[in-house]
């Protein structure tokens, strides 16, 4: 019995001592220091305690009592257990505790990521915003009609400043589609349907082209059309983007070119031909001068020769009709310099304009020339108070040549008459000088007035053919015309205006 | 058969009268008497094609026609041009005498077929050395 007794008090010590160290041993677990160590310590006092009593029953101080050691042992047992017990909750308290801490740092994880994307979001946003900013400044602020069109005419876009060139807004073209059409002048409006139809036709750029519009103000401008086709992401055709710009000015400036061009063809073409006639006029009147300046030259030449071989058996009157044309010959040589010569001067010189007394110089001629010829009877006829501005140097050599030709010319008719008047022509005045002599062959009018042009030859009349080439020069320089009238036999009539 | 150069028939178409004497003196030279005188392109011409409307010449067949190139009216050129148009002249012998010797006036002379081109003064020597009367000899 008191072995039992023994035994039942040694393992209640040892349960004690056990489930002290246990409570010392879940510190690790729970913490909760100085709570184990109160228990811990209650176990360990506990323990003495029973110590304490075992080692009376040994020294046999008490009988012990088996019923309430069996308690002890009991409570013991239960102790531990309990104790032991702690231990898995412990344990299980701290894996819930680990996986609630797992969860939270998920939870952080995912939380931190939202946040990173909600960044990340708005910046994009923002990006989108300043992109879209700046898309719109460029098309908005450019200095030109933009549009983005689709095929039904509709307007996807329209820039402001469409205004500017049409005076219409840009609201009104997204209200209508086919304004416009309706702006484009009538005579291009076919250009631009077209063009339209076209380009929607073949989803390329179609050729640019230039229209005429009419604004608002009624004004008419030039308008210079690009367009090319606008892609979606997968490539499918999407309207087309096009510019209109306004052309006018260079429109304008390449009419005035095309005019000018014109004009100055037609006045190279003018100067040209005038050029070609002066050329030609130049040739012709060199090629005279060589053979009116020959011509006297080889009558010399000749009658030199003919002197030589004649001189021994030659009569006086031969040698007499010698002499005589060797001086006709020399004063024709002198006379053609001469003419020359005045010819240059006319041509040459500055015109001293002045009041010109037409009449009165032509009566003056007409006197010296009868005065030279006492035998001839001709009827004058002088129209007064005949009055020009000219150069009355240059009017007094074109007078006596006019007139020295009437008095030559009717040397033969019988009753001479010689008449300087005026008539009207279109309400200007023309002057002439008319004879009733040999007159000319109107054939040959257009030859009358070349330098060394002759329509008579030297046996009816001499000549040296540059009296009327010096009248046609001087009557030029007055800005003047001269033509002639006539039949041969019938007389001839020289018509002439001044300062046309 | 001899041609005796008394026997030619000269038409000298020339409209100053000093060189009608001087070709006349030159000719008369070398026994050329048979000359006529046509005093511009015109006259000639209505000597050569036609009878003259006046009725004072009628036309003429000269063996030789001694031309001028400055002539009043029509222009020895064109005298020329018309003698060849013409059936009854095309053949004839032309000698053409000129104060000046013009290198296209020759070349249209050339063309036309003229049996010289003399400047003038005219010489006896060289009028000698042509053969003047080739279709008779």
């Amino acid at each position: 019995m008191k072995n039992s007794l023994l035994l039942i008090m040694t393992a209640s010590i040892a349960f004690q001592f056990l489930a002290a160290f246990m409570a010392v041993r879940l510190i690790s677990l729970s913490g909760a220091f100085i709570a184990w160590m109160f228990l811990a310590g209650g176990f360990i006092i506990q323990a003495v305690r029973r110590i304490f009593s075992l080692l009376n029953v040994l020294a046999g101080q008490t009988q012990g009592d088996l019923t309430l050691e069996v308690m002890g042992l009991l409570i013991s047992i239960f102790m531990l257990l309990g104790i032991w017990k702690f231990g898995p909750l412990f344990n299980e308290i701290n894996r819930a505790k680990e996986a609630m801490r797992e969860k939270q740092d998920e939870l952080l994880e995912i939380n931190l990521k939202l946040e990173e994307e909600a960044a990340e979001r708005q910046k994009a946003e923002e990006a989108l915003k300043e992109r879209e900013q700046m898309y719109r400044a460029v098309a908005d602020y450019s200095y030109g009609w933009e549009y983005w069109i689709d095929a039904d005419g509709s307007f996807r876009y329209i820039s402001p400043f469409c205004k500017d060139v049409c005076g219409y807004d840009r609201e009104e073209f997204y209200r209508d589609p086919q304004l416009l059409k309706k702006l484009i002048h009538p005579d291009d409006r076919m250009i631009y349907e077209q063009h339209f139809e076209q380009a929607f036709a073949c989803s390329d750029s179609a050729a640019p082209i230039d229209f005429r519009i009419i604004t608002l103000d009624g004004q008419v401008r030039w308008i210079g059309h690009a367009c090319r086709p606008v892609f979606d992401a997968h490539g499918n055709p999407n309207g087309r983007r096009s510019s209109n710009r306004d052309i006018t000015d260079r429109k304008l400036m390449e009419q005035q070119l095309h005019s000018l061009n014109a004009e100055l063809e037609v006045r190279v073409t003018r100067r040209t031909s005038e050029l070609a006639k002066l050329n030609k006029e130049l040739e012709s009147f060199c090629y005279s001068i060589s053979h009116e300046l020959r011509a006297p030259i080889a009558r010399l030449e000749a009658f030199s020769k003919v002197l030589t071989e004649c001189l021994d058996d030659a009569q006086p009157d031969e040698l007499s009709h010698l002499a005589s044309r060797i001086g006709v010959s020399s004063m024709r040589l002198r006379s053609v310099v001469d003419a020359l010569l005045q010819m240059n001067r006319i041509t040459r010189s500055e015109l001293d304009l002045e009041t010109v007394d037409v009449s009165k110089i032509s009566r003056q001629i007409l006197n010296e020339l009868l005065e030279d010829a006492e035998d001839r009877i001709i009827s004058i006829s002088i129209a007064t108070d005949l009055v020009i501005q000219g150069d009355r140097s240059l009017f007094g050599i074109c007078m006596q040549n006019l007139l020295g030709n009437a008095f030559k010319y009717t040397a033969q008719t019988p009753y001479a008459a010689i008449e300087v008047g005026e008539s009207r022509l279109e309400e200007a005045p023309v002057y002439y000088v008319r004879d009733n002599g040999a007159g000319f062959d109107m054939a040959f009018a257009d030859k009358l007035f070349e330098p060394f042009c002759r329509l008579h030859n030297d046996s009816e009349f001499e000549g040296n053919g540059i009296g009327l080439a010096t009248v046609y020069r001087i009557i030029e320089r007055h800005d003047g015309r001269i033509w002639a009238e006539s039949a041969p036999g019938k007389g001839a009539t020289f018509y002439f205006t001044i300062g046309e | 058969m001899t041609v005796r150069l008394s026997d030619i028939s000269v038409l000298l178409i020339e409209d100053n009268c000093d060189d009608e004497w001087l070709a006349r003196w030159v000719m008369k030279k070398i026994g050329i008497t048979d000359v006529t005188i046509a005093h511009d392109g015109q006259e000639a011409l209505l000597m050569l094609h036609g009878d003259d409307p006046n009725g004072i010449r009628k036309s003429c067949s000269p063996d030789i026609i001694i031309l001028d190139l400055r002539l009043p009216k029509i222009d020895g050129l064109e005298v020329l041009k018309q003698i060849r148009q013409v059936d009854r002249t095309k053949n004839s012998t032309v000698i053409i005498l000129t104060s000046s010797e013009d290198p296209d006036d020759k070349e249209v002379c050339r063309k036309l077929g003229v049996t010289a081109f003399f400047v003038k003064p005219l010489s006896k020597e060289a009028l000698m050395k042509l053969n003047l009367f080739p279709a008779a000899l």
